[in-house]
């Protein structure tokens, strides 16, 4: 079995977390491998995440860093494994730990979604909209697992930067990925850059109205009502999105086997209106 | 009857699948009118309200009588009016064609 060795991502950014994934993933196909964090002296959660999801995947070992005080943030946050009752989520926490969501037991999983949010209210603040805006995309995008993906659990993580007063939020999957989510439904094939193309033009693989917005509209709230970043991947591309850029870039000898959505955004400090960036 | 959906469901509804929740409420009594209660929910998804909504319109179908139900919601906070104003809007929209510069690794980092 190979090391995959953790790198310390430079800083915060988005872009450099998306880096650093691609760094970490970049040659593995779904097969088991050790993932060496030993040396690591912080990791982002987008890293964290999506370690997470392949190791419950393949089953991978993981070496957990030999600093104390990573180790123990990643204890804290229930890393790899992840949280699965809404009672592991203590009331009144500033944590949101790493949160597996599974399809069959709605309520519970409903639940737990709720504990996740109240979580995330108490670190935002109580700004008007504010609670709206922050869930809007957070409820699309976890609902696009179990609608689109075919796999019967995901996963959700939330790190707040508290001296820059930003929130960051991971949700990932390992299902059938956007490409093939088309290509089921229409029958023909789609890249994988196509593919988030046309699910950011808010393209349904449904045939019912009100259909298909999810991404599009919750790419728009992180980016233009939240002033945030936005990052979709899925296979071998990834679209990247600032209140004023919007890329889509293709990774070489990468592919993730399902969607990782990541977004950070800026703590709300004046009321937010999202009715015009949903439509 | 009336549905207390924090009861039934949790203090926020995120998914489609949990209205099916309510659906089987629905189902397993004779009442023809059900009233759903958000007292103390305070957050509903777009894609929830959605169903909720073609929920209600499914329910009133005239040639469906024997299944009709008046189904009305009931103490919805602000934040929750504007998710169910927002999958209203839904109803209408059509596709949005956006046009994504493509970049290499190199170029994206620059």
């Amino acid at each position: 079995m190979n090391d995959v060795v953790v790198n310390n991502t430079p800083n915060e950014r988005l872009k450099d977390e998306l880096n650093a994934l691609y760094s970490t993933f970049r040659k593995l196909n779904n097969e088991p491998v050790r993932f060496d964090l030993s040396d690591c002296t912080w990791i982002q959660p987008l890293t964290a995440l999506a370690i997470s999801a392949y190791a419950y995947n393949v089953g991978c070992p993981i070496l957990l860093p030999k600093s104390t005080r990573v180790a123990k943030y990643l204890q804290k946050v229930c890393f790899p494994v992840g949280v699965k009752r809404p009672e592991e989520i203590a009331v009144n926490s500033f944590t949101a730990p790493i949160g597996f969501l599974e399809r069959d037991d709605v309520k519970r999983r409903e639940a737990l979604e709720s504990r996740f949010y109240e979580v995330i209210e108490r670190l935002t603040g109580n700004v008007a909209g504010a609670r709206s805006a922050i869930l809007y995309p957070i409820s699309e995008l976890v609902g696009n697992i179990f609608e689109h993906s075919q796999q019967s659990h995901g996963w959700i993580f939330a790190q707040h930067f508290p001296t820059k007063q930003m929130l960051e939020i991971c949700i990932v999957d390992t299902g059938r990925g956007i490409a093939s989510s088309y290509s089921d439904t229409r029958g023909s094939s789609f890249s994988d850059s196509d593919a988030i193309a046309l699910a950011l033009q808010g393209e349904s693989t449904k045939p019912m109205i009100g259909r298909g917005t999810g991404l599009r509209t919750s790419q728009n709230v992180v980016r233009e009502a939240l002033n945030g970043e936005f990052v979709l991947l899925t296979g071998d591309s990834a679209f990247y999105g600032s209140p004023d850029k919007q890329r889509m870039v293709h990774l070489p000898e990468f592919r993730w086997q399902g969607v990782i959505v990541a977004y950070q955004i800026p703590y709300p400090d004046a009321p937010v209106d999202i009715s015009q960036y949903t439509s | 009857m009336r549905i207390k959906v924090i009861t039934e469901i949790a203090p926020t509804l995120s998914s489609r699948d949990s209205i099916d929740i309510v659906r089987k409420l629905i189902n397993t009594v004779p009442e023809k009118t059900v009233i759903m209660d958000f007292t103390g929910v305070t957050f509903v998804s777009r894609s929830a309200a959605h169903e909720l909504i073609a929920l209600q319109k499914k329910y009133s179908t005239p040639w469906q009588f024997w299944k009709q139900r008046r189904i009305s919601f009931d103490n919805l906070s602000a934040d929750v009016r504007i998710m169910f104003n927002i999958a209203h809007q839904r109803h209408n929209r059509s596709r949005t064609s956006i046009d994504i510069p493509s970049v290499d690794l190199k170029e994206f980092n620059r």
